[in-house]
């Protein structure tokens, strides 16, 4: 079923929505949701939380895309949920290494939260990056929004791991240089 | 972990949805699609206004059609998928001149380079393979090669050039053919920037009433792209609209194969526009394929007026589409107002 018949399942308040929504994009939110959890019972928790999460929100909404609505939500809920967890818990899968890599792009002495509203970061980020340029945004988005492996966005990429690396490398020093910028 | 991360990490949530949709499709993160299904597509949302739209549309011909699919077509040298061996049985591809016919300037210049973009990406990937490396490790992504030089860099944007090897070989097909090239691109224009832009009044008129412009890009010459779905009772009908103005290499590319499979047909829509249509389609009979072509039917119509030409297409798709799919979604553009006329 395409998504605008899924929508129009939402719209009807029919149960048959979550059904094929499951269908259709259970395996993607699941990927997202645990390339951050990196633990099955907490995917599936999250997983229902989102359809549950669109079962709220439409009627009211009616996206033209749900891979992309539903994978915000997941990755949203699966950030919220691993907030809430204690430290000990957070150890594994990619969000640690990548929470590591992220770090290289925040300023020296620069209070993110303090600095720049909430709504101005993203804003920025978002036009970041737009701006990038079709390879390095793809590989970007892989690791720090879908939370590849550096392996695994090789292999889907078609770059090799070192290329991956360097990229990445080139893309954060990249945002440090805009961040520095808003400092 | 540095402090910062965790909120740059979320703050990523606010990414372009067209971005994340390239993304996903680039990194193949979504599933396969399902398994094709005959059904009737319905363009129209309501009986009546199927009534009154087919009413409008008159004047159907067959004997004479403005442009032949074949006048269009030039031979690639793609030959099966991109990126899969050839195969004995493994069919021919063809351009399709996004400007113009296939002798025009637009469309040789167009057909040269992407010949030497499939060609030369093939060639450069298979020496990367042979020395252990990635399909794509030869491209030069970072910018270096055209960091401050706008034209370069627009051909990296634009153009696909992706190094300077690459970029030249695009300079010299512009300089013989005597074109320009695209300078700027506008991804998601507000609809502000895109009436601006391309100076077009509103020709866009689906059932449903929506006046958004579904712009995905828009060049500075006014040529645009755009990409939308057309809401149906049983789902939506994504097609394409490209316009392309005169004496600029268009950036695009589009591979069509089987062409003796379309049924071309003339016929004027309701707004008066006099289009040529070519369709490959399943419907009514699924088996009414030859067996070497895919299940995938594909809809184009072409328009030209005073050296300005739209394309829409449908497709390929599993879905099945009909004439009277192809003349219902034509019925939403007022083409004639689309080349600013």
């Amino acid at each position: 079923m395409d998504d605008a018949g899924i929508v129009d399942l939402y719209w009807q308040r029919s149960e048959r929505a979550i059904e094929e929504t499951d269908r259709k994009y259970g395996p993607y939110c699941r990927t997202i949701a645990y390339n951050i959890l990196h633990d099955a019972e907490d995917t599936e928790e999250c997983v229902d939380d989102t359809w549950m999460g669109a079962w709220g929100s439409m009627p009211d909404k009616r996206p033209a895309r749900l891979s992309a609505f539903l994978g915000r939500i997941t990755r949203n809920l699966a950030l919220n949920r691993i907030a809430r967890q204690n430290s000990r818990r957070r150890g594994g899968g990619e969000l640690p290494l990548a929470l590591e890599e992220l770090g290289d792009c925040v300023p020296s002495a620069f209070d993110l939260e303090e600095e720049l509203e909430a709504k101005e970061l993203e804003e920025q980020l978002r036009r970041f990056i737009s701006q990038l340029p079709k390879a390095q945004r793809r590989v970007f988005l892989g690791r720090y929004y879908y939370l590849l492996s550096i392996e695994e966005l090789a292999d889907r990429s078609g770059f090799s791991q070192s290329k991956v690396k360097s990229m990445l490398f080139r893309t954060r020093q990249k945002l440090l240089a805009a961040l520095e910028v808003s400092a | 972990m540095k402090k910062g991360a965790w909120t740059l990490l979320r703050a990523m949530n606010a990414a372009a949805e067209a971005d994340l949709l390239d993304a996903e499709k680039a990194l193949g993160l979504l599933d396969a699609r399902p398994a094709p299904v005959l059904r009737r597509r319905r363009i129209l949302r309501t009986a009546l206004l199927a009534a009154v739209l087919s009413a409008l549309f008159v004047g159907t011909a067959y004997a004479v059609w403005r442009i032949e699919l074949s006048q269009k077509l030039t031979p690639s040298v793609v030959v099966g998928e991109i990126g899969a061996p050839p195969t004995e049985t493994a069919e021919q591809k063809y351009y399709l001149a996004e400007y113009g016919l296939a002798d025009s300037p637009e469309a040789r210049a167009s057909q040269e380079m992407w010949d030497y973009y499939w060609s030369y990406t093939e060639r450069r990937g298979q020496e990367c393979l042979d020395r252990g490396l990635g399909y794509y490790d030869w491209i030069d992504e970072d910018g270096d090669w055209y960091a401050g030089d706008p034209e370069l860099e627009a051909l990296f944007t634009i153009y696909s050039a992706s190094n300077r090897e690459m970029a030249e070989k695009i300079l010299e097909i512009r300089d013989r053919y005597g074109l320009k090239l695209h300078s700027r691109e506008t991804v998601s224009p507000s609809q502000e920037e895109f009436y601006a832009l391309s100076g077009v009044e509103p020709f866009y008129f689906p059932p449903s009433g929506e006046e958004t412009v579904p712009c995905k890009i828009i060049y500075e010459d006014g040529s645009f792209v755009l990409e939308g779905g057309l809401e149906t009772e049983e789902g939506s009908s994504p097609f394409v609209l490209t316009r392309n103005l005169p004496g600029v290499l268009p950036a695009g590319s589009l591979l069509v194969d089987y062409p003796e499979e379309y049924e071309q047909w003339e016929a004027v829509n309701r707004f008066g526009n006099s289009l040529s249509f070519a369709l490959r389609s399943r419907y009514p009979d699924p088996g009414a394929f030859t067996e070497n072509a895919p299940e995938m039917d594909h809809l184009l119509v072409f328009y030209e007026q005073e050296g300005v030409s739209l394309t829409l297409t449908v497709g390929p798709t599993m879905d099945c589409l009909s004439r009277a799919d192809a003349e219902a979604l034509a019925d939403c553009f007022d083409f004639e107002k689309a080349c600013g006329k």
